[in-house]
Formats: C-alpha cells, structure tokens, sequence
C-alpha cells in the first residue's frame, strides 16, 4: 500500500464530511450573528453617553473672539456632579477640537466656578441654580452653560439634556446661547427641542 | 493576496463551504448598518444624532434613587409640638357676651389651653410604602369662672399619655411633578378618659373632668387621607384631605367628635434652606356622641357647657403662615425645621362654646 492509498482510505466517508462541515458552518454563522447583533444593540452608560453629548457641543458651538487667551488655550469646562460623572468626563481630558485641548475642572458648588468656556451642573434645578444662572446671564460672559432638566433652560441654561424612556434629548435655548456671544450649529439645534426662557411675569404664581 | 477577498474565496474554490457564513455576515453588517447603532472603538466619532439614538444605561433611575434613598433613611424621627388657645363664647357666627353665657351656666371655663407633644417614629418598608407609629403627650388646662361659693375662679390640669396611632403610607403616584399618597391610621386609646380634678361639682374630693379635659377619645378611631403635593418651580403645593372616624362608643358611653380636614398649604423656595409658606386649613367637626353621665347634674342639669354633647362640633377655616428649613449639609444635614403660626379666619361653632384663639406648631423631622 502507498502511502497516498492510506490517506485516501483513512479518510471518512464523503457523506460524514459533509455533516461535519454543515455543523462548522451553522457554529460559525451562529457565531457571527451573535458578535454583530450584540454589537448592534450596544448601550452606553449614562454618564458616559452626556459626556459624549457634551464633547460634541463643544464640536458644535463657536465662541467669540477673545474667548481664548491663545490660538492653543485649553477649552476648560466645569462640572458640578458626583465623581462618576466627572469620572466620565474626564476620558476626554487632553483631546483635541479644533486644535484645543480639552480641560475638565470639578467643582463641589456652582458658586465656586470662576471661569471658563462650559459649564455642566448636573442635578435638579433648584432656586440656587436660579440665582448662580441669573448672574452668568448678567454677566454675559460667553459660558455655555448645560444642565440636566427643563426648567434649566426655561430659566435661561442653553442646553439640557434629559431623560426620555430610554435615551438622552436635547433641549436648546438658541437665544439664550446667542445673547452670550455663542453660536450653537445648525445640527445641534434641529436635534435638539426649542425651548424659550419664562418671562419673569411668567414665573410668578 | 491584494485581490479582493471576495474573489479571491471564489478562486480558491471555497466560496460554497463558507458561503452561508459570508451571507449571515453581511446580513447582520446590514441590519446594523440600517440601525445606525454601532459604536466605532473610539467613541469620541460617534455623532451627536448616534449617541441620541442609543440607549442609555441610566445612571440612577427614578426608581433606583428611590430605593437608594430607602436604603439609606429607613427611619425618620419627628417631634412635633402644638399649642392652642380657645377662648370667647360663639355660637354659629356670634359671639356671645360672657353676662349671657353666665346666665345659662353655673360653671363656665373662660380659657382652655392645649398642649401636645407628639413623637413620631417613621419606618420605609420599600419606595412606596411606609409604616409610622405616634405617639402623643397630652398637658392642657383651663381657667374657671364659676357661680358656687368657694369655686369663684378656679383651673383644673391634666397631662399624660394620648392615644397613640399606627397608620401606613402609601405612595400611589409619583412622577417629576406630582405625588399622590394614600393613608390609613388606626388610633389606639391609651389616652386617659378617666381624668379627675377638683370641681365645684364636688368640694371634698376629684370628681370626672368634662371631654375637653381627657387625654384620650376612648375608642378605636380610623383616620384615611389623601395628600397631593405638586412640585413647581421654587415652590411646592400641599393639598390634603383627612378624616377621623370613632369607632363605637367608649366606655363612658359616648364617642368624641368626628371630624374632617381639608387643607392646602404652598411652599416657596426663597432659599435652599429657607421656605416659607402659606396655609389654610378648613375644619368639619361634629357633636359628641352620646354622653358621660358623669359630668350631668341630677335633673341632667349640665354645669358648664363643656358636659354639654351638643355643645361641640362645627366648621373653621384655618390661616396659617410657616416657615420651613431643611438642612442639607453640616452636622444637621437631612434636619428639617418647621414653625407655623395660625388663626381661624372663619367660625360657625355649634354652640355656643369657647371658640379657637390661636395657634402655634413646631417640629423638627430627621431622616436616618
């Protein structure tokens, strides 16, 4: 016997290749569906997804001259919240839009933030964010200010983003970003819901 | 290998063996595609319409600050302390002159001073449902003036243990803007109805105090209520209404007064720790029912009005100015003050009787 005889008779019936291959391919196929599908339906994490939100506004907001001391100024953004959500803010410390670095500072009370280019305060309005909100708007200082409900901008915030079922939502106040010296993108606003900011008279009950 | 793979599979001859795999492939790629859900590995080039289109863990749900919240104040503590003043004889709208009511009674109490202290113990059984027990400590006196010889103004006391109340809460509704809570007590009478003083009724030794003057009603009383509260922008509305109902008679025969509560009340939000508020507060109360023979004269003669049954009952209206302070940070953190000051603006008194003066509350509410 050859030695090519004893591969052709050691090898199995063609019909049991066959089967073999058949359940290898269906393993495989499973396999692929199951990666892509779970790729498909992936999530993310809350804070994460409004830290995304909020790297995009900063892609999607124009400041005014002299915002910047310098061509290469850091883009600072304040965050008043829990450490988680700094925690997910600051994945994105030290990248680049357009050509700044970003610059995340945390602080413990709205108050306490001094200056910079964007301001998030997570939480609940309350009438302290009133007052702190009042004042920046006085001020005029191009901040853009985000928050995390309606009455943040029925009150004057630029951007909120909420809850809805499952998913954040945008809302904008345009008018209120424009009165700083902020121009919010076309797409930022058309995804967003437009809300107006509550004449005082409308505020009194 | 720079051909494509595609055709580079159909050369080799394997195109049937893997085929099925390849369409499964780009099936799946396809409906992802048509999703428009998949992350890139650098999400920083996810576009803001992609983040908005998927969905989110959420940090914190309603539910979970909720629960969260449970966990970690299972238990709230409150004092509260109420004192009120009744004085000035009315019956219906009119205040009767004193010459008139003297004329009627033998015995008539000028003031009636009422002083409750109330301890309340608070347990969170889940996010919707809690159970309190209260507890009460009764002082309260009046002041005589009084026709027989020897008892020309005299004041008789009492203090000890109220009733004491075991009820539920129940969270029935709760989103961003509303709450709705159901609730049931049952009162339970460890307060005396046995309270004793010397009166003009018997010189030499304590005879029975008038209802007034008990610490307790003597009976099982069920007491439901139903408590709105609409948060607003830097304010909160409170509306409630609450009933209490005798169950039965005591064993003195007779059952105290059932009675209605509707009341609305509005915080506002000047500071974070400073709200004050507004109240007012409508009150139904009807007769006692049935009588302690005790406290009638032979004859069914009734000395004072006060031993009167009929004498009790009637409809107020309450205003009240308040002022409430949480606490949420420091040593005080999750202490909550509140102070609130109160006349009725409104009263049709079955009477007459001594008609509410004024009246002060006070409490102060810890969660742990």
């Amino acid at each position: 016997m050859t030695c090519g005889q004893q591969e052709i008779n050691s090898m199995p019936p063609r019909q049991s290749l066959s089967r073999l291959n058949w359940t290898k391919h269906v393993l495989i196929s499973l396999g692929l569906l199951f990666l892509t599908l779970s790729t498909r339906s992936q999530q993310l994490q809350e804070y994460e997804a409004r830290a995304l939100l909020v790297y995009n506004f900063v892609k999607s907001t124009s400041w005014p001259e002299g915002s910047f001391a310098e061509r290469h100024s850091p883009i600072v953004i304040g965050i008043v919240g829990n450490q988680d959500l700094v925690n997910a803010f600051q994945k994105f410390q030290g990248k680049l839009i357009k050509g700044r670095p970003l610059e995340f500072e945390k602080f413990e009370h709205m108050t306490d933030f001094q200056s910079g280019h964007l301001l998030y305060i997570s939480g609940e309005w309350s009438a302290s964010s009133k007052f702190f909100i009042d004042s920046l708007r006085k001020s005029r200082k191009p901040i853009l200010t985000v928050g995390e409900d309606l009455n943040f901008v029925i009150n004057g915030g630029m951007i909120s983003i909420i809850r809805e079922d499952k998913h954040l939502a945008l809302l904008t106040n345009p008018n209120e970003a424009k009165s700083a010296g902020l121009f919010l993108s076309n797409n930022l606003v058309k995804l967003s819901k437009q809300v107006s900011t509550l004449k005082e008279t409308e505020q009194r009950y | 290998m720079n051909q494509p793979l595609i055709k580079l599979i159909f050369k080799t001859g394997k195109s049937r063996t893997y085929m099925p795999c390849i369409l499964v492939f780009l099936w799946s790629c396809l409906l992802q595609t048509a999703h428009g859900q998949s992350a890139p590995t650098d999400l920083t080039l996810l576009k803001l319409e992609d983040i908005l289109a998927m969905p989110i863990i959420p940090h914190e749900t309603g539910d979970d600050i909720q629960e969260q919240a449970v966990k970690q104040d299972k238990f709230r503590f409150a004092y509260h302390y109420v004192h009120a003043t009744f004085e000035d004889y009315q019956s219906g709208t009119r205040k009767v002159p004193l010459v008139e009511m003297q004329a009627q009674f033998p015995v008539l109490p000028l003031e009636i001073i009422q002083n409750v202290h109330l301890i309340s113990l608070g347990y969170q059984i889940n996010s919707r449902l809690s159970l309190d027990l209260q507890l009460s400590y009764v002082r309260q006196e009046t002041y005589h003036i009084s026709s027989v010889p020897g008892f020309d103004e005299f004041t008789i006391h009492s203090h000890g243990i109220g009733d004491t109340s075991i009820g539920l809460n129940y969270l029935a509704w709760n989103d961003e803007k509303d709450s709705i809570h159901l609730g049931a007590a049952l009162s339970v009478p460890t307060g005396s109805i046995n309270e004793k003083g010397r009166t003009p009724r018997d010189a030499n030794q304590d005879t029975l105090l008038p209802y007034t003057m008990q610490l307790g009603s003597g009976t099982l009383d069920f007491s439901p209520s139903l408590t709105h509260i609409r948060r607003m922008n830097n304010s909160e509305w409170v509306n409630q209404v609450q009933g209490t109902f005798r169950m039965g008679k005591n064993y003195h025969n007779y059952s105290l007064s059932h009675r209605a509560i509707i009341k609305t009340s509005l915080f506002y939000e000047l500071l974070p720790y400073l709200q004050p508020s507004i109240k007012l507060m409508g009150t139904y109360w009807d007769r006692v029912h049935g009588q302690d023979d005790d406290l009638v004269l032979p004859g069914g003669v009734y000395p004072a009005p006060v031993t009167n049954p009929s004498l009790f009952g009637g409809r107020k209206i309450d205003f009240l100015l308040g002022i409430r302070v949480p606490i949420d940070r420091g040593v005080f953190s999750g202490h909550q003050f509140e102070v609130e000051v109160g006349t009725p603006v409104y009263q049709y008194l079955n009477g007459p009787q001594p008609g509410e003066n004024w009246r002060i509350a006070t409490s102060w509410n810890v969660q742990f």
